[in-house]
């Protein structure tokens, strides 16, 4: 036993835990909450890299199309899907890397908390996640027993200070998730 | 129970630095010997005198006295009225205020770094650090009740990922994704998982099989590559294999050390943060330190 425990303990923490480049301070449930418009549960369905004008010239942003499953809170509007901006992506061969932008892949099944993202003078409004990828939980589904957890990969974020009271756990249920976001204080 | 822990231990510190790769997973890293940074001549307000161009000084003399074939962070002094971005060609560490700072729609973000890179070859061409200077409040001090945002910490990391290197999960490696609340200065000093990594990111093993690097670049015997008609950053010999061959074989030394310890104690396990007391060498110039600021 303790050698199997021994194994298993090894490997579990092998895992490699990756990170990114931003420094941030940490949200707080109730903060990430309050600071949303809108909190939805939805599926990856495109993405799309594209250069967005700034006063430097320009920057490549990634539009990621989320076909919405159920808006968690913001409502009364049940868009049947958002359009999310994050920074960084592929244009023409060209990259550009901005660690701790969320990494949102084709056919991910996700919970998004969603501020209005700032739009080039030419651009309509779109949404961006809270915190960059402090604000997206990936779901993933248990195959024996079925259980949906939601998963942050906080890639790239370095953090700084910030009332750790209320973070939400890097890995959670979902039901849980949603019922905290749902009985949290201060919706939008 | 006392093997469980210590192995749970050591297989935390046997994690080790990751890096960053192109849609394509080809590593993307410099391939010029030198990478200029240039400062924003205003600073930050939070500090009096010079004390965080000092900083940004000292950050780049951390990672420029690693004793092993990477490109070296040199300063090039300071500029006004910069902009971030494409159209800058060049290299940025700025303090910005509201009117300068665009990412509005992230809130809680302190700073962000930008690499731009080539997605086909992997190479970086250029980099920008802005720090939400209108927001957080940025500070010198050794004292670390008096810390907000501890400059040379938080340089000193971010330019671990300017040069190539995402986080480690090693809790004491300057590339670590948090800072200690107790000792907000432990990144400013490097870790041997934080010089494993940029020697290998750097060494000659760090190209999948079959890659060739961009046209015109050669190999240099000391490991580095070297740009058309260039010398190189230094002659020292490195041989990679001396400084590992990066996360993958980290597995099996992980899975052979659990091994081993299942037989017999080993009389140590994680300890405090050991800091790392920069080597010197001739190989590498130190040009980031002729600006006259003291470090």
């Amino acid at each position: 036993m303790t050698v199997l425990k021994t194994l298993v303990t090894a490997i579990v923490m092998m895992v490699p835990l990756v990170g990114g480049a931003a420094v941030v301070e940490r949200i707080g449930m109730a903060e990430m909450t309050q600071l949303a418009r809108q909190v939805v549960q939805g599926t990856v369905m495109s993405r799309t890299g594209r250069y967005q004008e700034t006063p430097g010239g320009r920057r490549i942003v990634t539009d990621v199309t989320i076909r919405v499953e159920r808006v968690l809170r913001g409502g009364p509007d049940e868009p049947d899907s958002v359009v999310v901006t994050t920074l960084g992506g592929v244009v023409d061969g060209q990259g550009q890397l901005v660690p701790g932008a969320p990494r949102l892949a084709e056919g991910d099944e996700v919970v998004l908390f969603l501020v209005p993202s700032r739009p080039a003078p030419d651009e309509s409004p779109r949404l961006a996640v809270i915190g960059l990828s402090q604000g997206a939980f990936h779901l993933s589904r248990d195959p024996v027993s079925g259980t949906v957890r939601a998963t942050r990969r906080l890639h790239g974020l370095t953090f700084v200070g910030g009332d750790p009271e209320g973070v939400p756990s890097d890995q959670m249920v979902l039901d849980d998730l949603v019922r905290r976001i749902q009985t949290e204080k201060g919706a939008p | 129970m006392k093997r469980w822990l210590l192995t749970a231990c050591l297989a935390l510190t046997q994690l080790a630095w990751t890096q960053y790769y192109t849609s394509n997973g080809i590593p993307i890293r410099w391939y010029e010997p030198e990478v200029t940074v240039l400062v924003d001549g205003k600073g930050t307000a939070d500090v009096d005198g010079d004390g965080e161009f000092a900083a940004i000084l000292t950050s780049l003399a951390t990672w420029n006295d690693v004793d092993c074939p990477h490109p070296l962070l040199v300063d090039k002094g300071t500029v006004s009225g910069a902009v971030p971005g494409e159209k800058n060609k060049d290299n940025l560490v700025i303090w910005e205020d509201e009117t300068q700072w665009i990412h509005v729609d992230r809130p809680k973000v302190i700073a962000l770094t930008t690499l731009y890179f080539n997605d086909a070859t992997g190479e970086v061409a250029k980099f920008d650090m802005e720090f939400a200077d209108h927001k957080f409040i940025f500070t010198v001090t050794d004292d670390p009740l008096e810390t907000h945002t501890d400059v040379e910490n938080t340089v000193t990391h971010e330019m671990g990922h300017v040069l190539g290197l995402d986080h480690s999960s090693v809790a004491e490696a300057t590339m670590y994704y948090q800072t200690d609340q107790f000792f907000p200065f432990a990144m400013r000093s490097l870790h041997e998982d934080d010089i494993d990594g940029l020697c290998t990111i750097y060494g000659p093993l760090n190209l999948p099989d079959g890659q060739d690097p961009p046209d015109g670049y050669s190999w240099l015997d000391g490991g580095s590559w070297v740009p058309p008609g260039g010398s190189g950053n230094g002659s020292c010999s490195a041989d990679p294999s001396a400084h590992g061959t990066g996360p993958g074989a980290g597995w099996l030394v992980v899975v052979f050390l659990a091994f081993g310890l299942m037989l017999r104690r080993v009389p140590w396990a994680c300890g405090p943060r050991r800091p790392i007391r920069p080597w010197t060498s001739g190989c590498v110039t130190r040009s980031s330190r002729e600006r006259g600021v003291p470090p």
